[in-house]
């Protein structure tokens, strides 16, 4: 396992570099086998989606990134004391599938586990009406990233007031020696 | 933020001259070409050959520039895409609604 966490203050964001930074740690640490310009292409589009959000929402003045390399994930753990997700002040019911966001193009759903945990998913829709162009949200951010990982998850601690967005990209080095 | 290249009687080409399109210039990407839109009343082509990555704020402003010109009966049209902003752009299936053409002859000579 390989890790590196990841520090930046809100006053002082370079964005390009702030990236550039981990994408280079992650270059550096991925195994060999892996697929290694995908999973660069897919990283770099997430830590951007969440150095991003971080910049844009209110009551973020420092941001951490953690991340995990192991044999088959690559894990990135963003960590900020913002405004959490209006999405945790709603009672949804647990296990079941709430649309969030809803176009001609996507449908993002958030489902809530017995652990407090937002998982996002989204599925495609079958675009018929060109016109309906109107209705397509200008907010890509959870979309993008939902598209991108193997798994999504957002945790809102409320003791440390914490929020927590966690993304998983899987890869599998065995296809590379089968058995 | 944008070079106008080529203004023709029934679209202007225009440039983008930065290589991350993000969310440090996206309000002044839009901004700026919402206004050659309402000034020129002409289809918009949007060569991105210089752009290496783009964020979602772009992309947001990308979609809000379309909104603008289909409200307008006009068109944008991207063109010069390299493959990491193309393939985010099939990602969340904006292919799907804007015209993309490889270059500038491309999507005039259609």
């Amino acid at each position: 396992m390989h890790s590196k966490q990841f520090e930046f203050l809100k006053n002082s964001y370079h964005l390009s570099s702030d990236i550039q930074q981990i994408i280079g740690f992650i270059n550096d640490e991925l195994p060999s086998t892996a697929p290694i310009d995908e999973l660069l292409f897919k990283a770099k589009i997430v830590v951007t989606e969440l150095l991003t959000n971080s910049l844009k929402h209110a009551g973020v003045n420092s941001t951490t990134i953690d991340v995990k390399i192991s044999g088959h994930d690559l894990s990135i753990l963003k960590a900020d004391f913002g405004n959490p997700l209006s999405l945790i002040q709603k009672n949804y019911p647990i296990n079941t599938k709430i649309p969030i966001s809803n176009d001609i193009l996507h449908t993002l759903y958030a489902i809530l586990d017995s652990g407090k945990n937002i998982n996002f998913f989204c599925d495609e829709i079958n675009m018929d009406d060109i016109l309906a162009v109107e209705n397509i949200v200008e907010h890509f951010g959870l979309l993008i990233i939902t598209k991108t990982a193997d798994k999504f998850t957002y945790h809102y601690n409320e003791q440390t007031k914490e929020n927590l967005f966690e993304i998983t990209l899987r890869f599998n080095t065995a296809a590379i020696f089968p058995a | 933020m944008i070079k106008i290249i080529k203004d023709t009687e029934n679209h202007i080409l225009i440039e983008i001259e930065v290589s991350e399109a993000n969310l440090n210039n996206s309000d002044l990407f839009k901004a700026q070409v919402i206004q050659l839109l309402d000034r020129h009343k002409k289809t918009v082509i949007i060569d991105l050959n210089k752009v290496e990555y783009i964020d979602s704020s772009f992309l947001g402003a990308l979609v809000a520039i379309l909104k603008h010109a289909i409200g307008m009966k006009l068109d944008v049209i991207l063109v010069g895409l390299r493959n990491d902003v193309h393939d985010l752009l099939k990602l969340i299936r904006l292919d799907k609604v804007f015209k993309i053409f490889g270059n500038y002859n491309d999507a005039i000579n259609v």
